[in-house]
């Protein structure tokens, strides 16, 4: 049996209406990316925001996120993003495949989805208040307990400060590409979804033999379960290779990979049993991962365990986005001579940008990219494909990936993995850029389902999501789901060039002076795998 | 005495929810999250904690729903 055509809910910000539509036309696109794409190009005039889900989001094992699809602030290419927490299980029990969101609202607002009714709330009273104060607000008014998913922005998303994320049900996020910045500019403080839905299971012992075995795949992530994603930690420090001070040198960074922070608590997205999400509880609780700790500490040489979570606390709540932040503090740490791991400091530097009253810092409201491009400061600057880069220093696909615009976080990057895989080895600029499209390809497989990427063996098995798909009662062949995979992703990369997007050519110095998993980076071989995957996409 | 399913370790429950809809699944032949017999709840906001909320109306002592939770957080023990 094929896929029922997807529901999609079509919200308007600006004439506060919305329409339910049932699309035979995406039937066999599967879900997630699959289906985001093409609604997106749709509505392009009326500057989309896309979260989909796939069709098994929600009731079987890992299959617990949502994508967002939208231009980003930044430079208005395309962007994507992936939040965990109960949005995905919520949206499904909606019976919804994807909520679009358009326009621009008069006033700030709150979207509210239920089951029987679709409300535009005035949200003037919260907006301004900070992330975890708006979400608290919504948390005690809105929704049904347990049923729901709260999403809402802090103040950096509202003043449109690109490096801004989403927060999804307080712990989660959607980071990176400036979504908190793209409701800021919608004049959206936040979206609630509640549902009491259900869907028969019309096999249930083949569906139960599925999930468990999906489910005792996930159990198995045994160290991402017990460290979460700082697992990624490990190998940095055991080659040292964990980016330090703005990249004025790599090592070991002064944080224990099985220690760090001290007291904390796992919880878990929606429907995953692995609960990699962990949440440092003092001074308050606040959730900390790779990209955190290593952007807001080792970047800006903070060396103690409370401090970062003390910053990572503070940037939260006021709904910047954690990687890019530790990047900017960094360009600015060096550039105007500050003294590296003094966390006074940086607080006074966030609160500077969030105010926007003086030049510099209105001056970075786009993006480190649009800050340094034409100065001289382009060469201390951790910029790559447009954003600020992923703190992870491990050779050509970590560089290659994002220049590309690939995947800008730990979730969606594939390049930082290839690099280890490749260590050690000799390959040639086409075996690269060969794996990395590979890679990207089996990724894609995953955002149709939409897996989790954390467990990306587990999506990115074809065989996988064709029994996850078999016991839900569709059936697909399985050269029907890899070559929908490949032909997605070709999709979405030349969307981006067709939306602007070029591969960036000049790189910081910094990339090219420090040894990573493949010795020190030549620079014109990079250039060189650029020019092969250009070809190859053609 | 009939036997129940109670949260025992609740303090270990991450809020995966796979109990929620393990119990529809065996209750109600369904995938959702509200048909069952468990709701998990938040403690509250700033707090990553949570409560099982059981509806003891309904059987409960099921031994899918204790087994599929990942925390081992449930006994099946007497009223």
């Amino acid at each position: 049996m094929p896929l029922p055509p997807p529901k999609i809910l079509i919200c308007d910000l600006e004439s506060r209406s919305f329409e339910a539509k049932v699309r035979e036309d995406l039937s066999s696109e599967i879900g997630g990316l699959g289906i985001a794409l093409p609604l997106f190009e749709e509505f392009l005039e009326k500057d989309p925001a896309i979260f989909s889900i796939g069709p098994a989001s929600g009731v079987l094992p890992g299959c617990s996120k949502t994508l967002a699809l939208f231009r980003s602030p930044y430079d208005q290419t395309l962007a994507t993003s992936f939040a965990g927490g109960n949005l995905a299980r919520v949206l499904r029990s909606t019976g919804f495949s994807a909520l679009v969101i358009l326009g621009e609202a008069s006033q700030p607002s709150l979207v509210a989805v239920g089951d029987d009714q679709i409300l535009f709330r005035d949200a003037g009273k919260i907006w301004g208040k900070s992330a975890y104060e708006s979400y608290r607000e919504f948390f005690s008014k809105e929704g049904i307990p347990s049923l729901r998913s709260i999403l809402n922005i802090g103040p950096a998303g509202e003043r449109k400060i690109a490096f801004s994320q989403v927060l999804v049900d307080e712990f989660f996020s959607f980071p990176r590409g400036g979504l908190g910045a793209k409701f800021g500019e919608k004049n959206l403080k936040g979206i609630v979804l509640s549902s009491m839905g259900s869907g028969l299971v019309k096999d249930p012992r083949a569906y139960q033999a599925v999930f468990l075995d999906l489910l005792k795949q996930a159990k198995s992530f045994t160290r991402l379960s017990s460290l979460g994603t700082l697992k990624n930690l490990e190998a940095g420090q055991k080659l040292f290779l964990t980016p330090l001070k703005n990249l004025s040198g790599v090592g070991k960074a002064n944080i224990s990979v099985e220690s760090f922070p001290g007291e904390s608590k796992r919880i878990s997205c929606g429907g995953c049993p692995v609960g990699c999400i962990h949440i440092g509880l003092f001074p308050s609780p606040a959730p900390y991962d790779y990209e955190a700790v290593v952007s807001l500490g080792s970047l800006l040489g903070i060396e103690k365990d409370a401090e970062i979570m003390e910053l990572i606390l503070f940037a939260n709540d006021l709904g910047f986005d954690l990687t890019s932040l530790g990047v900017v503090l960094g360009l600015l740490t060096e550039s105007q001579n500050l003294s590296f791991g003094d966390l006074e400091t940086y607080k006074k530097l966030v609160l500077a940008i969030l105010s926007q009253t003086e030049d510099w810092a209105s001056d970075l409201a786009k993006g480190l990219q649009d800050y340094v491009s034409d100065s001289e400061l382009f060469d201390k600057a951790l910029v790559l494909g447009g954003r600020e880069a992923l703190p992870y220093f491990n050779g050509y696909a970590s560089l290659l990936t994002q220049s590309l615009g690939l995947g800008s976080t730990t979730e969606e990057n594939r390049g930082f993995l290839l690099d280890l895989e490749l260590y050690g080895k000799k390959f040639s600029d086409e075996e690269l850029v060969d794996g990395v499209i590979s890679g990207e390809i089996k990724k894609t497989l995953a955002q149709l389902m939409i897996g989790c990427g954390y467990l990306g063996e587990i999506y990115e098995d074809i065989g996988n999501c064709f029994a996850a798909l078999n016991s839900l009662g569709f059936q697909f062949a399985h050269e029907f789901l890899e070559g929908k995979a490949k032909e997605v992703f070709f999709k979405k990369v030349k969307l981006n060039y067709a939306l602007g997007f070029s591969p960036q050519r000049r790189f910081s110095n910094k990339f090219f002076q420090f040894p990573t998993a493949h010795d020190i980076l030549d620079q014109e071989r990079l250039w060189k795998m650029i020019e092969v995957f250009e070809v190859r996409i053609k | 005495m009939p036997k129940i399913l109670k949260g025992v370790r609740m303090q270990n429950c991450t809020g995966c929810g796979l109990c929620m809809l393990m119990s529809s699944l065996v209750a109600k032949g369904t995938h959702s999250y509200s048909d069952g017999f468990i709701r998990i709840q938040k403690v509250g906001a700033g707090k990553p904690f949570f409560n099982a909320v059981v509806d003891y109306g309904q059987k409960t002592d099921s031994e899918e729903v204790r087994d599929i939770c990942p925390e081992n957080c449930y006994d099946i023990v007497e009223e």
